[in-house]
């Protein structure tokens, strides 16, 4: 055979075999784009539940989801959608979509901080004075940490769950927990590092007796 | 003249061979008076010795009035006069008046010198009546007769067993321990050593001698053993090895020592007197009691006993008893026994071996020395008696010496010479001494090896005499002069000029000859005397004529009238002593010997050597002057002639003897008289160390002469032609070899113009670097090359320094250094030749071709060279053509367009692989990146030498594959080939990971879930409580 | 090598070079500066082109065999005159020797002059100085050009070279005139009476005017040894005399016989 035929036998294979190659990368792409999409939506569903249910839960009384990020998320949603049907799906449209499902958890965070930490302050300042005075001071501390980290995290229909039961529990064992309203009152102003020696009452000194907390109390001047 | 009587008397009566007796009255004719004979008082020498004449001696020691006990040795070396003395003396006192010899009261015994065997010994006393007893005299008589009759092989052996027993019975230890002389009688009587001993001349033989001589014999020596009969070391090798233990020792001694040999001869011969007296059946007693009783006989007689011994040799066995009973002094306890004076002759040997018994019996020494006969005077005077006796009427001879032989009335031979001519006063007449002269005398006298007069007589007189008698009488052939001393003449030039003389037969020449060194004063110069005598060498010219040489002419001719004459001509004298030579006159004289003798006598060169050395230096020159050839003048290039005579060995001179071949030789001297004086020419040049001496212009004329003769010749061999015809062309052989080397080598040459053509190839190549060739037929060719690099690189060098002018002398030319002028003419015309016949002159080569000649080996080489270039260039053509063929399967015709095409194609063929990633090969990439015009061009223009180098054979073809465009091209097939591998590989690789390639199995489900998944999204997304912006 | 007195002669221009030179311009005519590196194969150091000038002098000053034209150097010789040492030698001579006042004849005479005086000078410096001395003439004389001289004196047969000594011995050069311009018939004898003057006119560098010098007598009786020629003294007639060598058979001659075979 001549060289020239052998030549293009060959290049023609070569380029055959790029168009070929060429195709099977596209169909892996948009294969990917599909996986990744998929991540993406499960993400996004996983948040828009947390936010209903923290609404739900009463944690937030108001709607923390944004009018604005709820259109840019139904826009970029609906745009991957309409392209599936011509199987015209690219990586862009997916990463668009996720960083609005990014903006939205971003956006979320603090607005869930802020809800849940006042869904839980009262419960959670009153058990962290008391819990030392309470019959399982462990399991008080416990649950104190537990809804302070709940609070500081970023937000999950899990986590919901668990402040709202911890919450819960917190009152449950304040609510136990009898005290005078005038050593709760002395409680409150130590625990706001407001207490004077005024505050010291005859009922204030013997309730300290008796639970033998006269030796560490400190006084000073302010 | 009588000459056939003169010659009858000399041999008969005057000079005898072998000394038999001559007749008084020859003897008083011819007796020399002795002088100065050493006389010394008693055995010992130690005192200085007595000078007296023969007169004196007989006066003093012979004739005895006092009646005293007289014991007188008369010592001397072997032919000085010895027993001449002696019988003088006999024959004085016999002749004495009778006051002094009265045979009435003096018993006269003379044993005499002939027949002196012990056999002869008593042979002579039985004769002389000295034996009275008649049961002694029995006894001897038997001895005598049976001696004479015994079994010669048994008296031998007898002689032998007699040597052994005396050994092995010897217990003194005096030379020997016991043992050890048990071991020499055991090594005696090994068969071998036996059979030695008895050989005819070996020393049992001698013993025979001693003991049972003929009559007509003298015997001259009593050492029986000598060295000789012991020294073979074969057999003691043989007796070492074989024989028995006791002989085996022994040999082992003889083998360690020479020294030992001697040892044991000399113990051998003091067993001989032993030896004697047993197998010679005597003993001691009874030679004693001989004498004891004659001596008492004679004393009962009233007489006393003179006795003459002539030769004592003869007595061995008896002689120590005779001694004792001459030593004997009369008188007193031995009162019965007469006086006796005894006059015994011996040898200085004989006295010196015995000389215990001697030294204190003897009564007077008489030692007779050269100073006694050494004289000239005594040796011209001997022969003018000999001569005059010789001469003289024989009857007129026995009157004279009947009558009282007075020298005074000695008679005159009457001989006339031809000419004037020298005499000798004997008895108061003037002898002639013609044909002999004192010059001529003297001078054979020295040249004897034995100077003694009995050696004078023999050898000089005798033997010219002879010569000049039978020349005289039968005319013809002449030999007179003999000259067996070699003595050349003095001025070798007229020597020489003789040789030539051609109208002269040759035996003739060396007569002349003989006759100017020995009569003459050495020389052949011409004069003319007074009375129109003419002179040659101070000879008469009649001399000449008498002896035959009347048609010599002379030599050079007269001086003429106007030109200087020639050196002084020195007057005859009588010729010189010559001072003893230093080291370098020494070396003259013995090659001068030798060359004489190798052209008189026809006797090998024994310092050829050294003359082959000195023609080599006089034709070639040194290190610093040019030879007497000039050759790069004559046309043979320096170099050449220096290096082709280099080696001595290709100088031969005939007659050199040893190894040589005269084959081979480049400059052949042979055997002639011109020849010689070439070679006595160089030799006078190398002692005077120049061309100053006497003669020079003569041997000068002589040597150019032989080198002019020889010349042409000369310059053919070194130039290795054939008679008449141009040398072998080496330039044109060397630049062959050097540009067909090029060639082979893949080596550039520049061959635009002869001379480039030329330079280019002077010059040593560099370093091959290892190209690259297609058939296995060019790298055996180059192997072979390699192989003989030795070969190219001598031709190169040969080239190179014939070519090149020399100056001076051609010793230069060998030098590597660089030349600086070149026969660029010869050199050219070479090129020329070579480039119009496209370097391929194999057939111009000889046919037979010298093996191993420095001219020749270029053409050997070539010879070898063609075949295997013509089997390259065939090889090279196939492999050609395959190549082309297979480039044209690939590209079809193989044109520019058609090239330019497929170069595209491979471009293509990288660019697709650079596309899509694929490796392929950097390096071919690289070099077809190069514009493929460009590319085409350069393939087409191998594809062009190929197809010249198709056309062409031999070394044409060789030159057009030596840029190696095959090579080049056949890299271009593999690289295309190459090419068409990876693009089959690829292409194929291509197609099937095409057929591999697919969508991932899943997307279908994927795309269904994705789709799903975003409606519900969207759908709850728009269910979603949202805060408005006011809020 | 060849010019009017004086004339230092050099060694360096040898008769084997002159030829070789004149062969390369007989080939074709070329520039100075051609034939110099032709000579020297384009080494051109300091002492090759030196030598090669020297060369080229001769050539074209001394001995007429090239002519200058244009710029080129043509060599105007006859062709046969290189044709062989031989025939170049005789050329040489036949130029060189009627010139009496150069110093190469000049030289050459007082060298034959001297006969055997020669050998006792012993060495090439001393030939030179005492030449020096003996003729005022040849004052620019010395050892370096007794050097020179030499080359050409061999070659062209004046004598041999043997060790530092000269050996006069004229056979070539007489078998070159005998060869090349005799006029009596080969094969017949010819009286000295009659040879000698015509001799004479051929060797300005010998006299021949009495006796015969030795290189002159030392060359006869080469050539007569060799057969070449026949020296012979007749009854009644006047003989030349030859230098007298002890030992040499012929001491003069009154005819002469040259044979044909000194042209070979």
């Amino acid at each position: 055979m001549r060289l020239s035929e052998i030549i293009r036998e060959s290049t023609g294979a070569i380029q055959r075999k790029g168009t070929a190659q060429a195709r099977v990368q596209s169909s892996e792409a948009y294969a990917k784009a599909l996986r990744q999409l998929a991540q993406v939506n499960s993400r996004l569903k996983r948040t828009l539940d947390c936010v209903t249910a923290i609404r739900e839960k009463g944690i937030c009384t108001e709607p923390l989801l944004q009018e604005e990020t709820r259109d840019e998320l139904w826009e970029s949603a609906n745009r991957c959608a309409g392209s599936l049907k011509e199987s015209g799906l690219t990586l862009d449209m997916v990463r668009l979509l996720q960083t609005r499902v990014d903006m939205l958890e971003e956006q979320l965070r603090p607005a869930w901080q802020a809800a849940a930490q006042g869904y839980a302050h009262g419960a959670k300042g009153y058990l962290a004075l008391i819990e030392g005075f309470t019959q399982d001071p462990q399991q008080a501390r416990s649950l104190v940490v537990r809804i302070t980290q709940a609070v500081e995290q970023p937000p999950s229909l899990e986590r919901v769950e668990e402040l709202v039961s911890d919450v819960a529990q917190a009152e449950e064992l304040t609510r136990a927990f009898a005290l005078n309203p005038e050593i709760e009152k002395f409680l409150k102003r130590v625990s706001a590092c407001q207490a004077t020696v005024a505050d010291l009452t005859p009922e204030v000194m013997k309730w300290l007796e008796e639970k033998g907390l006269s030796g560490k109390l400190q006084v000073r001047f302010g | 003249m009588n000459w056939e009587r003169y010659r009858s008397v000399m041999e008969r009566d005057a000079i005898k061979i072998d000394d038999m007796a001559t007749s008084d009255a020859y003897f008083f004719a011819t007796h020399m008076p002795f002088s100065q004979l050493e006389v010394y008082q008693g055995g010992r020498t130690g005192v200085p010795p007595r000078l007296m004449d023969e007169e004196e001696v007989f006066r003093e020691l012979i004739c005895n009035p006092e009646d005293e006990h007289r014991l007188i040795i008369v010592r001397g070396d072997n032919g000085t006069g010895k027993s001449h003395l002696i019988r003088y003396l006999k024959a004085r006192l016999e002749h004495s008046p009778a006051t002094v010899y009265n045979p009435e009261r003096e018993q006269l015994i003379f044993l005499r010198r002939l027949n002196n065997s012990v056999r002869g010994v008593f042979g002579q006393l039985l004769e002389q009546e000295v034996v009275r007893d008649p049961e002694v005299r029995e006894k001897l008589r038997k001895f005598v007769a049976s001696t004479g009759s015994k079994d010669e092989t048994a008296f031998q052996s007898d002689i032998l067993y007699a040597y052994i027993a005396a050994v092995s019975s010897d217990r003194s230890g005096r030379t020997y321990r016991a043992k050890i002389c048990e071991d020499i009688a055991s090594y005696l009587s090994d068969s071998r050593v036996r059979e030695r001993l008895l050989r005819a001349g070996g020393a049992i033989d001698r013993c025979s001698q001693i003991i049972t001589a003929p009559s007509s014999q003298v015997l001259r020596s009593t050492a029986v053993f000598t060295e000789a009969d012991f020294n073979d070391r074969e057999i003691i090798r043989n007796v070492f090895r074989r024989g028995d233990p006791q002989a085996a020792d022994f040999a082992a001694t003889l083998s360690d020592d020479a020294g030992e040999i001697t040892r044991l001869v000399g113990y051998l011969n003091r067993f001989t007197h032993e030896v004697v007296q047993r197998c010679a059946d005597i003993s001691s007693e009874s030679t004693k009691s001989v004498f004891e009783q004659l001596r008492k006989d004679l004393k009962k007689q009233g007489k006393a006993l003179t006795l003459f011994v002539e030769d004592f040799t003869g007595f061995t066995g008896i002689d120590s008893e005779l001694i004792t009973v001459l030593s004997t002094e009369h008188g007193g306890d031995y009162a019965d026994l007469c006086r006796v004076t005894a006059v015994i002759g011996i040898t200085n040997d004989y006295y010196d071996q015995f000389r215990d018994n001697f030294t204190d019996r003897v009564t007077h020494q008489v030692s007779v020395t050269d100073r006694s006969y050494g004289t000239d005077d005594f040796l011209i005077q001997l022969a003018g008696r000999y001569l005059n006796a010789i001469c003289c009427a024989p009857a007129e001879l026995q009157a004279w010496c009947r009558e009282g032989a007075e020298l005074a009335a000695l008679p005159s031979g009457g001989f006339t010479p031809p000419c004037p001519w020298e005499t000798v006063e004997v008895g108061g007449q003037e002898v002639p001494l013609y044909p002999f002269n004192r010059r001529a005398l003297l001078a054979q006298y020295r040249s004897l090896p034995v100077k003694s007069p009995r050696m004078f007589l023999r050898d000089v007189l005798r033997a010219q005499l002879k010569e000049y008698f039978d020349g005289k009488e039968y005319g013809g052939e002449w030999a007179f002069p003999l000259n067996p001393g070699h003595v050349p003449m003095a001025r070798d030039q007229h020597s020489s000029a003789i040789d030539r003389l051609e109208y002269l037969p040759a035996g003739d020449r060396a007569r002349l000859k003989s006759v100017f060194a020995l009569w003459a004063d050495g020389s052949a110069d011409m004069a003319r005397g007074s009375e129109d005598t003419v002179t040659f060498g101070g000879l008469d010219r009649r001399f000449l004529e008498d002896i035959g040489l009347a048609a010599f002419q002379g030599i050079g001719g007269d001086t003429g009238p106007d030109g200087p004459a020639p050196g002084p001509r020195a007057e005859p004298s009588a010729p010189q002593r010559k001072p003893p030579a230093d080291g370098p006159a020494r070396d003259y004289q013995r090659y001068s010997a030798d060359i004489a003798d190798w052209l008189s006598s026809g006797a090998e060169l024994r310092y050829h050597p050294d003359y082959r050395k000195w023609l080599q230096n006089f034709l070639c020159g040194d290190n610093r002057q040019c030879g007497a050839i000039d050759w790069q003048d004559a046309g043979i290039p320096a170099y050449i002639a220096a290096e082709r005579l280099s080696d001595a060995g290709v100088f031969y001179i005939e007659g050199q003897g040893g190894a040589g071949d005269a084959g081979r030789a480049l400059v052949y001297m042979d055997r002639s008289p011109e020849s010689r004086d070439a070679l006595q020419a160089l030799n006078k040049l190398r002692y005077a160390k120049g061309w100053e001496f006497e003669g020079s212009t003569y041997y000068q004329q002589r040597l150019i002469t032989w080198l002019e003769r020889n010349r042409a010749v000369i310059l053919e061999k070194v130039a290795g032609a054939a008679v008449s015809q141009d040398g072998p062309p080496v330039l044109e052989w060397c630049l062959a070899l050097q540009y067909l080397r090029a060639m082979i080598l893949g080596r550039e040459v520049d061959t635009s113009t002869p001379l480039k053509t030329v330079e280019s190839l002077m010059v040593p190549f560099q370093k091959d670097d290892g190209m690259k060739r297609e058939t296995r037929e060019w790298g055996e060719l180059v192997q072979f090359v390699y192989s003989r690099g030795d070969g190219f690189d001598s031709a190169l060098a040969l080239l190179r320094k014939a070519s090149a002018t020399m100056v001076g002398t051609i010793q230069g030319a060998r030098e590597d250094g660089e030349k600086r002028l070149y026969r660029t003419d010869e050199l050219l015309d070479a090129a020329e030749r070579l480039l119009a016949r496209d370097w391929d002159i194999e057939e111009e080569l000889p046919g037979q071709l010298p093996a191993r000649h420095m001219l020749y080996n270029p053409a050997s080489l070539l010879k070898d060279l063609y075949p295997r270039i013509r089997a390259v260039v065939d090889a090279e053509r196939t492999q050609a053509g395959q190549v082309i063929q297979a480039l044209t399967d690939y590209i079809g015709p193989l044109d520019r367009t058609g090239l330019i095409d497929a170069l595209f194609e491979v471009r293509e063929l990288f660019s697709v692989f650079n596309m899509y990633g694929i490796l392929g090969s950097s390096e071919l990439q690289a070099r077809y990146e190069k514009p493929p015009e460009e590319i085409a061009e350069r393939v087409l223009r191998q594809l062009d030498t190929l197809k010249r180098g198709a056309q062409a054979g031999g070394p044409a073809g060789l030159s057009i594959y030596s840029g190696n465009a095959l090579n080049a091209l056949s890299d271009f097939l593999r690289d295309l080939q190459h090419i068409a591998r990876m693009a089959e590989r690829e292409g194929g690789r291509a197609r099937k990971e095409t057929e591999g390639m697919g969508a991932p199995a899943d997307l279908a489900q994927l795309s269904e879930s994705a789709r799903a998944g975003m409606e519900a999204l969207c759908e709850q997304l728009d269910e979603m409580e949202v805060r408005h912006a006011a809020e | 090598m060849f010019q009017k007195n004086p004339d230092p002669m050099r060694m360096e221009e040898t008769p084997e070079r002159v030829l070789s030179a004149c062969r390369l311009l007989a080939r074709g005519s070329m520039s100075r500066e051609a034939l110099r590196a032709a000579m020297t194969l384009e080494k051109n150091g300091e002492r090759e082109l030196a030598e090669a000038n020297r060369v080229i002098a001769v050539v074209q000053e001394e001995l007429g065999l090239v002519r200058r034209k244009n710029d080129c150097l043509e060599f105007v010789g006859p062709a046969e005159v290189l044709a062989s040492p031989a025939a170049f030698r005789r050329y040489v001579s036949a130029q060189v020797f009627p010139r009496e006042d150069t110093t190469f004849v000049k030289f050459s005479r007082w060298v034959i002059a001297k006969n055997e005086e020669l050998f006792r000078l012993g060495r090439w410096q001393v030939m030179a100085e005492t030449c020096k001395a003996e003729l005022p003439e040849m004052s620019g004389m010395d050892e370096n050009a007794a050097l020179g001289w030499r080359f050409w004196a061999a070659f062209l047969g004046l004598g041999y070279l043997s060790g530092s000594m000269f050996l006069p011995n004229m056979k070539l050069r007489l078998q070159d005139i005998f060869a090349v311009d005799y006029p009596w018939p080969y094969g017949q004898a010819v009286r000295a009476e009659e040879l000698i003057p015509w001799l004479d006119g051929r060797l300005p560098e010998a006299d021949l005017s009495g006796r015969l010098p030795l290189a002159v007598s030392a060359g006869l009786r080469t050539l007569h040894e060799l057969g070449l020629i026949r020296l012979e003294t007749w009854r009644d007639s006047r003989p030349v005399q030859l230098y007298f060598v002890d030992g040499e058979q012929i001491g003069a001659f009154s005819h002469i016989t040259v044979n044909r075979e000194v042209r070979a």
